[in-house]
């Protein structure tokens, strides 16, 4: 593999990473947001 | 030595001084920070352990104040479970996972060293409320409206603190999901994975479904103590029992966020040291995410005498009863991967066993207090602090020792000393069962938790109780030798460490080089644990 493609596959990577992270983190904040809201 | 650790080799670039530890993105770093954390947590919360103990000596208030002693009971369940436990387990998934799986690092590295620095910030909060008006929390760690609403200025430190702790384990938890699902090495599928990597998949979902609940609840405690609401006010409408619901919700999945990396622990330790396959893999790793669906069904069995209709005491005792089931899987697999192995005993292996027998025993008293009539009398006895102590100490304490002492060679290249690693899990195992199993007997004749004085009738038990308190804990001491010696020296560990050992881990340079599978390995089912 060349030098770009691996550059390319590592922000690739990171980009999927941080996709999920955030998925992950709203399904938290969703959580604890509507969970406040439902006993209000 | 693959070609692919060679290449890594020539890497090896560590940072140095303050800064390689305070900016760290590096898991191996962030791993043993968590690590050196929690065990300081554990001798803090320690050291509060021994001032109930003392207080408990003698019937009579001996050495603190009432109020004082409620603080102690409450800020130690606090941080052992925020501060020992759930950092210690993070520690061991940080260290282990990515060279398990084959990753050259965490997912999110910067996230990483971020969730770790919130926590001594987060304690920091916690513990100055020793020094306000109003004293520490003291109303239980359960935090249970109206009584923790009288706690003074303290009050809003110890509502940012667990805000605080909960947005660390679910950064943490995020990262272990990133890096498990997207920096697998190839052929690394998810039936290959480690039962470690599976058991802490597992937990980070978990944590990331139950934290926000426990977050919600005390966000709303706030509200109602400085912003007016009435979320748990009879007087306005609010009803103070649904604080009991919302926070069992939160922590019977809790319990498991703490007992299932151990077992993930245990499920390494037991067939490296019988140098056999684990038994029954599928079935482990089905039971695991069972036990942990299960959990979110079972909550009101912790306040079956704040009342409830008669169903809803049927469905939680039945729910409860389940869960023996797919626990009950993993231990007959644990036992049936031992039978015929060519078994040796050493420290890790012997704290597996210890947790494996002594877990139990915390697991059957659990299923007594899921029967909801006998239930009524258990309830606030020191029947339930013996029961949650078994499965804490030896199920969970232990099995993260076991771990510690399993991959320390790993760590640092050096075996650490056998003899004192035996020593310290025979002082522990007895003195654990001297300071627990009683608590059996005082809590079925009726003593309550959480008072600093008892009837007179309990007090042969309790000096009994409070010598084997004192044994263990000096008896962790044991532990922080061991693992200074080994950093320090010792007979040079293999690349392997254990004959029976399997796994990507063990291909590594004991100790491993900073930065590990730069090139990721190629994963068969030769290299795979199962």
């Amino acid at each position: 593999m060349s030098e770009k493609d691996q550059m390319s596959a590592k922000k690739e990577l990171a980009i999927k990473n941080m996709r999920l992270a955030i998925i992950l983190g709203l399904v938290a904040i969703g959580f604890y947001a509507v969970f406040i809201i439902f006993y209000w | 030595m693959s070609e692919a650790v060679l290449h890594d080799d020539h890497h090896d670039h560590k940072p140095y001084g303050i800064g390689r530890w305070l900016f760290s993105t590096n898991h191996k770093d962030i791993g043993t920070m968590y690590l050196v954390f929690a065990l300081i947590m554990f001798f803090v919360g320690g050291a509060m352990s021994m001032v109930i103990r003392a207080e408990l000596f003698q019937p009579g208030i001996q050495y603190v104040d009432p109020q004082f002693y409620n603080s102690m009971v409450t800020v130690h369940a606090l941080v052992m479970i925020f501060g020992a436990l759930m950092p210690a387990g993070v520690g061991l998934a940080n260290w282990m996972i990515p060279m398990m799986i084959g990753a050259p690092d965490m997912a999110l590295p910067r996230m990483n060293n971020m969730s770790f620095w919130i926590l001594p910030f987060a304690f920091t909060l916690l513990l100055s409320t020793f020094f306000m008006q109003g004293g520490a929390p003291a109303g239980g760690w359960t935090m249970y409206p109206p009584l923790v609403l009288q706690l003074g200025d303290g009050f809003p430190y110890l509502v940012f603190a667990v805000h605080f702790l909960g947005i660390s384990s679910i950064m943490g938890a995020i990262n272990i999901i990133a890096t498990v699902f997207n920096m697998r090495a190839p052929g690394m599928s998810f039936m290959r994975l480690p039962l470690f990597v599976w058991a802490w998949i597992i937990t980070a979902f978990l944590l990331i479904a139950a934290m926000p609940v426990l977050a919600g609840g005390v966000t709303m405690l706030l509200t109602d103590k400085y912003f007016g609401t009435a979320f748990f006010d009879a007087a306005g409408g609010g009803d103070p029992v649904m604080f009991q619901h919302i926070f069992w919700f939160f922590g019977h999945p809790e319990v498991y966020i703490l007992v299932l990396p151990s077992f993930g622990v245990i499920s390494q330790i037991i067939p490296t040291f019988s140098r056999k396959p684990l038994f029954g893999y599928t079935s482990m790793v089905y039971a695991t995410a069972s036990i942990a669906f299960l959990s979110f069904f079972v909550w009101a069995h912790h306040m079956f005498t704040v009342g409830m209709p008669l169903t809803g005491e049927l469905f939680f005792m039945y729910a409860t009863m389940s869960i023996a089931v797919p626990t009950g899987v993993k231990i007959f697999n644990w036992m049936a991967t031992m039978w015929k192995g060519s078994m040796t005993f050493e420290t890790p292996m012997l704290f597996a066993i210890g947790v494996l027998f002594m877990f139990s025993i915390g697991g059957f008293s659990g299923l007594m207090m899921g029967i909801t009539p006998v239930d009524f009398q258990y309830h606030d006895t020191y029947f339930i602090v013996a029961h949650f102590h078994y499965v804490i100490v030896p199920g969970i304490i232990f099995g993260i020792i076991g771990g510690i002492y399993f991959w320390l060679p790993k760590w640092t290249g050096n075996m650490y000393d056998e003899k004192l690693g035996k020593l310290h899990f025979w002082l522990s195992t007895v003195s654990v069962n001297v300071l627990f199993f009683p608590m059996h007997f005082i809590g079925l004749a009726g003593m309550p938790r959480r008072i600093p004085d008892y009837n007179v009738q309990f007090a042969d038990w309790n000096t009994i109780i409070s010598l084997g308190g004192f044994v263990f804990g000096l008896s962790q001491l044991i532990l922080v030798w061991v693992v200074i010696k080994c950093v320090r020296g010792g007979e040079k560990a293999t690349d392997q460490v254990w004959e029976g050992a399997h796994g990507l881990e063990w291909t590594l340079p004991s100790p491993p080089p900073f930065h590990t599978f730069t090139t990721p390995p190629e994963v068969t089912d030769a290299t795979a644990h199962s």
